[in-house]
């Protein structure tokens, strides 16, 4: 079994002067896998000299119980190395004999980089954990059938690695911190850096007089401010998800409006969290720190769409406002008057009259005609026309709101739209009612009508002799139920076409809401800018006669995933033969909005942390 | 083959030895057979006798469709069949009630035909307009092919036992296509009043006759035929009223090859009969 060497690929053409001697520095886990993170020119003289002087200190550099020591070397070999790897040069290639060299590119901790095994989490773990549902059970089933495998000494040791070569950066540095004069190998310096630290040493001096006498104080009043300020929200949260009963739905779910601001009090309360959580040092060990990139990568996509909802927003409420008058009227007219009110008079009418050659029952279609014109004029007389004055307010209101953000107006359009046709929900779900029982009735007369009898005790149908009386009667309304139902039917299937095209325009602004609002656009981004801040995994690959270790980033399909959860939940609560099955049997189809948007809220806790937490948090970072 | 093997008699028994090839048949496997050995011979007169039961039950099938076309097309007056039914009915109960010694029964019956009554009257109003749009053809279609459903279905059987009368004799289904087949003709008629009072008779007649006849078959076999003669009689009188020559020919023609053709038909059909019997279980044929 040959040795493992990760080698960082910034050492590959540093010492291209041959006949030179160098020592590797690295770290080693059981002599089986080897992470190499620099190396050290040194000459036989020296060495002779003074053994390996200094650099017998490098064992006391110790990084997650792993020592830093000497791996090997190049040229001569050191006294005392025999258990060294020796590493030589093959044309260009470094090879040693009996270990596999195995490229890696150190990610740059500064710049939020690191390499992972397993997908960066742009969600909180918890909310996604039933989507993996699926997979662990298959793993189950499989584990019957496959021989338990020991990993091999190699895989077990990868993790650990990974882990030593995401330090590699942190390793090199306070490499260079305690040993000033050694030399750094890697390709990195510039005279850009020296700079830097110059302007890094007079930006902390201005800071250090600027932090006592304004910050501090500042920053207090701004905490205590703030804390109050989020009282007062946690309350309003508290409020909007308050379920009177376990009967009635909290505000959240009957309005999109009260769940938009929802969202925007949790982030709101959950901002400092995430900030003090991107604020921690270097000092921090690695694994924090990786959860702090993500939890980065969270707090600005959030704020990026805040920003973007509200100036998008603030264009939608100039336009609004701009144009209240035309746009108002023009409600009032096209939709209001038209489509919800004189539209469906004549739909009405229309079912009453044969609608397209059916001929319906006289009497039936007549009365739900009336029953239904009636409403829509209750409607019209008791909520239009005493609203419809103030259309204008309204079309204000919004444009005024979406200063707060494209998504508070949308929400409040749609909620509007919701009160507005709410006289049609009550009618599809009375016709729903009606057509349900009809169905009901009809089946359990015609079990009766072939002589024959549900048994409820053994869920099946038994046969039944009825007396002459109940066949006479139950027949009777058999086939009168039987002569109705075409007309029942038809009211019923017009009102839940209506109601669910009034559920498509709701859902469809209910879907640019949750773009709006949860748009993975910062991790976008940072895919074209910097993918290895976005790992989604390893691949090993050959390239120039090396095998390299390479991050493989976040695919679009995995930045999506809360999406595709809810297009599946939506397909699920709308297209399916359940659905089918409800419209055709006549129970009213409720799409649980709440519960669906729930999977977006990703990038927040299920909930708020306590103000306790917030302040030992603030206290930890002072 | 050798003689030994020659000498041993072939035994039905799978479990033995026996020096017999596996495809081979004995004379004596098909000994046992047995052929038609339930099969009865009719007679002429019962399969008449049997047959005639066809012929009553279209009779009532066509009064009630001729009272149908009297109060529909003619204006009769629809209290007249109504309430005759009804006499008869209560008539033809008080005696089955008394002659059975059942008195007791008389209140929960009583009960039930009340509500009966009732519920008719309150449902007329809707039966009346159940069909309105719908044009007549399509209802004398569905009317027809009832009656066929309704004629297909119906038991027959001339002798029954004292147990069945009491329990239901008809099969369910073709009482209920029958009163189906009455509510949507009622559903024609043009005022509320000619609804109750057809409805009415015609579930005294579809309802309560079968019942009636059963019990005269079974005790007063003479008042039975009386019956019918008459029923046939009225039913032959009135379609030569109705529908003139033509009708009559049709209709005594279908009566003709029920009564006198069929059973000959079915006694030449008798020879055809081979039902196989012997000491094996008969297979049953999966049908899925």
């Amino acid at each position: 079994m040959s040795t493992q060497v990760f080698w960082p690929n910034d050492l590959l053409t540093a010492y291209k002067i041959k006949n030179k001697n160098f020592l590797v520095l690295g770290t080693h886990f059981k002599k089986v896998s080897y992470v190499v993170f620099n190396i050290l020119e040194y000459s036989a003289k020296d060495y002779a000299e003074h053994g390996l002087g200094t650099h017998n200190n490098f064992l006391e550099l110790k990084i997650n119980n792993h020592d830093i020591s000497i791996i090997g070397y190049f040229g001569e070999q050191p006294p005392d190395g025999k258990e060294l790897l020796k590493f030589e040069l093959s044309g260009n290639q470094i090879i040693s004999y009996g270990s596999l060299i195995v490229i890696y590119q150190p990610p740059v901790p500064q710049k939020m980089q690191f390499i992972s095994k397993d997908p960066i989490s742009i969600s909180i773990s918890a909310r996604d954990s039933t989507n993996l549902e699926s997979d662990p059970k298959f793993t189950e089933l499989l584990k019957g059938h496959v021989s338990p495998r020991e990993p091999s000494p190699q895989e077990q040791s990868l993790e650990m690695a990974i882990e030593m070569m995401n330090e590699c950066w942190n390793i090199r540095n306070s490499l260079v911190k305690r040993y000033p004069d050694i030399q750094k190998s890697w390709e990195y310096s510039s005279i850009r850096n020296m700079y830097l630290t110059k302007l890094s040493q007079y930006q902390s001096h201005f800071t250090n007089h600027f932090n006592r006498c304004v910050a501090i104080p500042l920053t207090k009043i701004i905490l205590y401010t703030y804390i109050t300020i989020r009282h007062f929200s946690l309350t309003i949260i508290k409020i909007l998800n308050k379920k009177v009963s376990d009967d009635l739905p909290s505000l959240i779910e009957l309005s999109a409006t009260a769940q938009q601001i929802d969202l925007r009090l949790q982030q709101f309360c959950h901002f400092p969290i995430q900030f003090i959580r991107t604020m921690r040092g270097s000092h921090e060990s690695l694994s924090l720190q990786i959860e702090q990139f993500s939890e980065y990568i969270r707090l600005y996509n959030t704020l990026w769409l805040i920003i973007n909802d509200v100036t998008i927003g603030v264009a939608i409420g100039a336009f609004l406002i701009e144009n209240q008058q035309m746009i108002s009227s023009a409600f009032e007219e096209y939709i209001v008057s038209k489509i919800l009110f004189s539209d469906l008079n004549n739909i009405s009418i229309w079912l009453m009259n044969s609608p397209g050659g059916v001929k319906l029952n006289n009497e039936l279609s007549a009365f739900l005609s009336d029953l239904f014109r009636w409403i829509i004029l209750f409607w019209k007389l008791s909520l239009i026309d005493p609203i419809s004055p103030f259309f204008k307010h309204i079309v204000y209101i919004l444009g005024i709101s979406s200063t707060f953000g494209a998504t508070l107006s949308i929400a409040i359009f749609s909620d509007f739209l919701s009160v507005i046709t709410f006289h049609i929900y009550c009618f599809y779900c009375g016709s729903a009612r009606i057509f349900n029982w009809q169905l009901n009735i009809l089946l359990s007369l015609f079990h009766l009508f072939c002589g024959q009898k549900r048994n409820i005790l053994r869920n099946r149908i038994d046969s039944n002799d009825y007396e002459l009386d109940q066949i006479l009667l139950g027949t009777l309304l058999f086939t009168v139920l039987v002569f109705l139902l075409p007309t029942v039917l038809a009211f019923y299937l017009t009102f839940a076409i209506t109601e669910l095209t009034i559920m498509l325009v709701t859902g469809i602004m209910e879907l640019v809401m949750s773009l709006l609002n949860h748009f993975p656009i910062f991790i976008l981004l940072l895919r074209l800018k910097d993918c290895k801040r976005i790992p989604g995994g390893l691949k090993f690959i050959t390239e120039n006669d090396y095998i390299k270790l390479k991050t493989e980033p976040l695919t679009i399909v995995q930045m999506f995933i809360p999406f595709t959860n809810v297009l599946k939940k939506l397909k699920k609560s709308y297209i399916s033969t359940n659905t089918l099955k409800n419209i055709v049997t006549g129970h009213p189809i409720h799409v649980q909005r709440n519960k669906l948007y729930k999977l977006l809220y990703s990038a927040l806790p299920l909930s708020p942390i306590s103000t306790s937490n917030l302040l030992k948090e603030v206290k930890n970072i002072a | 083959m050798n003689r030994r093997a020659r000498a041993a008699p072939w035994r039905k028994l799978l479990y033995i030895q026996q020096p017999y090839p596996d495809n081979y048949t004995d004379q004596s496997f098909l000994s046992q057979l047995k052929r038609n050995s339930t099969v009865e011979k009719y007679s002429y007169w019962k399969l008449i006798k049997d047959f005639s039961l066809i012929s009553l039950h279209l009779s009532i099938i066509t009064i009630v469709h001729i009272i149908f076309f009297g109060i529909y097309k003619y204006n009769w007056d629809e209290t007249i069949p109504a309430s005759i039914a009804s006499f008869m009915s209560v008539l033809l109960y008080g005696l089955y009630t008394r002659y059975e010694d059942i008195q007791g029964q008389r209140p929960s019956n009583f009960k039930s035909s009340t509500f009966i009554m009732l519920s008719i009257l309150t449902l007329s109003p809707v039966l009346k307009s159940l069909s309105e749009s719908t044009s007549s053809d399509s209802i004398w279609t569905l009317s027809i092919w009832l009656c066929l459903i309704n004629l297909i279905l119906t038991n027959y059987q001339f002798d029954i036992s004292k147990s069945q009368l009491l329990n239901n004799f008809n099969p369910i289904f073709a009482t209920n296509i029958l009163i189906a087949n009455v509510i949507v003709l009622a559903s024609r008629l043009t005022t509320t009043t000619q609804v109750f009072c057809f409805i009415l008779f015609a579930f005294e007649i579809h309802g309560l006759f079968p019942f009636f006849d059963f019990w005269l078959r079974l005790n007063f076999i003479n008042v039975h035929w009386i019956l019918l003669w008459s029923l046939l009689l009225i039913t032959t009188i009135s379609i030569y009223k109705m529908g003139g020559i033509l009708f009559l020919a049709i209709w005594l023609t279908v009566h003709f090859s029920i009564v006198i053709l069929s059973p000959i038909y079915f006694l030449t059909l008798q020879k055809y009969k081979d039902e196989l019997q012997g000491p094996w279980d008969p297979a049953k044929p999966i049908v899925n």
